[in-house]
């Protein structure tokens, strides 16, 4: 008797490709978005959390709550109705060696992905800051960035998900009625920096 | 007396109905039994006492305003939650910004850092 549910290796093998690269697209997880709630168990060590999850329908509110009295709230509104996305994980500990490796790894092994690259990586033996920025896309058209920046008592994770603006996202810092958190004089030239974080 | 009952007789003598006479009673009885008053005849009978036409004025008004409450909460609760997510927003975008500029700045710097162009 032939056995009727016998299938040739090859097209079992086609299907099952077929299958891995549809999968993402049918249950509507976007590319650029990174899973970062593993890092949520961070939350309890941390002196001071930032915890922001705003995805479409979220953003498409909150830009109906940004004036338009000057530029960089322009800018802003126009980059929230573009975005898809904002996650954000940050987290200030009092003392160092609260995070360990393999939770920074966690995130970066995602940002090895087809489509992600990096383009900013730094990296300091001296003061252990290690922080890189990441692009899905291209630098013309970028449709997703993320940022890991570890300091030995700070880990912020940023992944924006949606077409982003470089440019105008690097112009918004301190711009938005919020003093700047001058966290690139946290290296040292400036002791004053990290009071100025906890100003409102 | 024969001309009494002669009388009697004539006048109590067997008459056909006209033609259609049965079918016209029948047709009649039908539609009496079917018909029901509408929508608008139920409503005026009902609403006829003056205590009835007062509660369902009371029960109009009550419906209305619990409606009109519940619309002003749930535009207060998308207000207050578009509010919180447009601080969000803000927040997040200054922390990707400033984290941004601090990496590319210290990226700038000769031996520092690993610009990718």
């Amino acid at each position: 008797m032939k056995d009727e549910g016998y299938r040739p290796p090859l097209l079992t093998g086609a299907l099952l490709l077929a299958l891995m690269i549809t999968a993402p697209f049918a249950s509507g997880q976007e590319p650029a978005r990174l899973r970062i709630s593993g890092l949520e168990k961070l939350a309890a060590k941390a002196s001071e959390t930032v915890d922001v999850n705003l995805d479409a329908p979220l953003l498409k509110l909150a830009s109906k709550f940004i004036g338009q009295d000057d530029k960089s709230d322009v800018d802003l509104k126009e980059m929230l109705g573009n975005l898809r996305g904002i996650y954000v994980r940050s987290f200030e500990f009092d003392k160092e060696g609260e995070y360990s490796d393999a939770d920074v790894e966690a995130i970066r092994s995602q940002l090895r992905a087809p489509g992600w690259s990096k383009i900013v990586s730094v990296r300091s033996k001296k003061e252990g800051e290690n922080a890189e920025v990441y692009l899905l896309g291209s630098e013309s058209n970028v449709q997703g960035l993320a940022i890991i920046a570890a300091d030995p008592k700070e880990l912020t994770v940023v992944n924006l998900v949606g077409p982003i603006d470089l440019d105008k996202l690097s112009e918004l810092g301190g711009h938005m009625g919020v003093p700047q958190l001058k966290l690139e004089k946290k290296s040292g030239a400036n002791p004053e920096a990290k009071a100025d974080e906890k100003k409102p | 007396m024969k001309p009494l009952e002669e009388e009697l007789k004539s006048a109590l003598r067997r008459i056909e109905p006209p033609d259609g006479f049965a079918e016209r009673v029948l047709a009649e009885a039908r539609r009496g039994r079917h018909s029901k008053p509408g929508f608008g005849e139920w409503l005026r009978a009902a609403l006829r006492p003056r205590a009835v036409r007062w509660a369902a004025g009371f029960a109009l008004v009550c419906l209305l305003v619990v409606f009109g409450a519940i619309r002003r909460y749930n535009r207060e609760q998308a207000r207050i939650q578009g509010e919180r997510a447009s601080a969000q927003a803000r927040l997040a975008l200054q922390i990707a910004s400033t984290k941004l500029n601090a990496v590319l700045k210290v990226a700038a710097t000769p031996g520092r850092g690993n610009l990718k162009n």
